[in-house]
């Protein structure tokens, strides 16, 4: 990683954590309501050393890895078959119109009644809720290739398998990674809400186990640790993309930004 | 498009499947053996709940020939669902939601209970000035209560009630504690509720006051936190059940004759809080007891009925899969 975007990066956040402990210090919003940065980030220290956060991270990840990897597994061969077939796309996108915009929160009492408060539940129902916007960007993605790139494919006689692995998906896949990375941020906002409604085990659980408590420090600084695994989470996808995808940049005006 | 990525694709699937399965929930435990029953119980650690703990810790349970496994359970839907799924064997949680689950034809039964109304109960509503001096004088001012559907927004009514005003011109807001004394000093509220930690804030506010216990409209005896059992499991473990109740029985017992180790339990409940060893020292102990009041519970059904929205009555031998001493 270049080290100019890192110290800007970097600056920001500073800047940000600075701006907050400086409106809650000053009483612009009393501290009952917003604890300072600092004292949010020492109790936020205090419960990294505790193994209940690490066992939590560690189920609230394995949900969200389980539901973005069900949406790549569902979303993009699905997509795939509706961006290239004309027919499937116009028996499908009034249904996919209709799913996608059912709100994933007015689920959970079904879900919850059928499955039960487990990590199962969660998974089923970010994966449901994800799973929209990396069909749309997959859709889009296998509509978007060259048909000048699939007339040479017929022209070198490469076939359906190899045209679609050589032509299509590559071409499709600047769409699928740019929907992954919605869907994977969605994947955890729906997870942590999940668990903090119902109980399901996670982060979202120990959140709701302090609110219980009146503990409105812990909120706070559970909140901010879910904001890391979000970058976290960002960060190995981009470089996973960096990787897969290396390809891709070079052969555009990003490669040479970065 | 590289070969490397299927196979890596297909390898964190597995791996999320691996942990995921490591975190599912266990099968059913509750099989006697050599007289030794298991019982599975989701609930949280808030103090309705310290009988449960001291059982545990002075070995009730363990003498009463059970092992109590308990799983954190904060929300009552969440704990319906495993107790319904089998997830649990007995759920934890407040009697107003349980009766409206009840209402609509849930298949659970209470089958041990620890706290119910009685007189001079801490559950302090409180205002900010002087302009409000009794409940009646609430109408037509906003309340801020943790939850709409709780025994607090209830008990606000019938206290309005109960004092000659109209508790329909009450307006109940939800609004967590901790927010409450900020909205009280600002007039986004007239009045808010504080049991918890925020009692503290509350205390140490120049102006902020106790109006009344929303406990006083509630009819004396009604449950207020219970535990409830599916009633297919209820008559397949009575024998495990009735052990339950004996040793939180018990627990209550001793709660009640050694208060310190119920601070003790507190301060433990609220180690991370801040103020929380002083709230542990100073909070009003809740007087447990184990008794059931049948009565008390249709008298209750009544005022949620009226003030809580309650889908319809359960009968309180319904509601009780037992009776007094058993």
């Amino acid at each position: 990683m270049k080290p100019r975007p890192v110290l800007l990066g970097t600056a920001g956040l500073l800047t940000f954590l600075a701006a907050w402990e400086l409106i809650s210090r000053l009483g612009i919003v009393r501290q009952t309501s917003l604890p300072p940065a600092s004292t949010t980030l020492a109790r936020l220290a205090v419960e990294l050393g505790r193994p209940e956060l690490w066992t939590r991270t560690l189920e609230t990840l394995a949900q969200i890895v389980a539901g973005t990897g069900l949406c790549l597994v569902i979303a993009v061969p699905l997509g795939l078959l509706i961006g290239r077939l004309p027919a499937v796309d116009a028996y499908s996108r009034t249904s996919i119109d209709f799913l996608r915009a059912v709100p994933g929160l007015a689920l959970v009492p079904l879900f919850v009644m059928f499955i039960g408060a487990r990590p199962e539940m969660v998974v089923g129902l970010a994966t449901f809720v994800a799973l929209w916007p990396l069909l749309t960007q997959t859709i889009d993605g296998a509509r978007s290739v060259e048909p000048l790139a699939l007339e040479m494919a017929r022209s070198f006689r490469l076939g359906g398998p190899r045209t679609f692995a050589r032509i299509v998906l590559p071409s499709a896949a600047p769409y699928i990674v740019t929907g992954l990375r919605i869907t994977l941020n969605v994947t955890l906002l729906v997870a942590i809400g999940t668990q903090l409604l119902v109980g399901a085990p996670g982060i979202g659980q120990q959140m709701a186990q302090a609110n219980a408590n009146g503990d409105g420090l812990a909120i706070f600084a559970l909140s901010i640790w879910a904001g890391v695994i979000g970058v976290a989470l960002n960060l190995a996808l981009r470089w996973a993309e960096d990787r897969v995808m290396a390809w891709h940049k070079a052969s555009t005006a990003q490669g040479g930004a970065a | 498009m590289k070969t490397r990525t299927v196979p890596a694709l297909a390898m964190l699937a597995s791996v999320a499947v691996a942990v995921l399965t490591g975190c599912g929930a266990s099968p059913a435990t509750t099989d006697s053996v050599g007289g030794t029953a298991t019982l599975r119980v989701a609930s949280i650690d808030i103090d309705a709940t310290i009988p449960l703990t001291i059982a545990q810790d002075q070995g009730f349970f363990k003498k009463q020939g059970l092992t109590v496994d308990t799983t954190v359970s904060p929300a009552f839907d969440g704990t319906l669902a495993g107790v319904m799924n089998g997830q649990a064997d007995i759920g934890f949680g407040a009697a107003p939601p349980l009766l409206n689950a009840m209402a609509k034809k849930a298949p659970v039964q209470v089958v041990a209970q620890t706290a119910s109304v009685v007189e001079n109960m801490t559950a302090n509503v409180d205002v900010y000035g002087d302009a409000i001096t009794r409940p009646r004088d609430l109408a037509g001012h906003t309340v801020a209560v943790t939850s709409l559907n709780d025994l607090g927004a209830v008990g606000i009514r019938l206290a309005v009630a109960k004092d000659g005003g109209d508790p329909s011109k009450v307006k109940l807001v939800e609004l967590p504690e901790a927010q409450g004394v900020d909205a009280l000093l600002q007039g986004r509220i007239d009045a808010s509720v504080f049991r918890g930690p925020a009692q503290l804030a509350a205390r140490a506010t120049k102006g902020v006051h106790v109006l009344f216990q929303y406990t006083d409209g509630l009819p004396a005896g009604s449950p207020l936190d219970v535990y409830f059992a599916t009633s297919t499991f209820i008559p397949a473990h009575a024998d495990a059940l009735k052990r339950f109740r004996a040793a939180l029985a018990e627990a209550v017992t001793y709660v009640n004759d050694h208060p310190a180790a119920a601070r003790t339990a507190l301060a433990a409940i609220y180690k991370d809080v801040d103020g929380g060893d002083k709230l542990a020292a100073t909070l009003p102990l809740t007087h447990y007891s184990t008794a059931i009041n049948p009565d008390a519970v249709m008298a209750l059904q009544d005022g949620l009925t009226k003030y809580g929205h309650l889908a319809g009555i359960t009968p309180a031998e319904r509601f009780y899969s037992y009776s007094n001493g058993k």
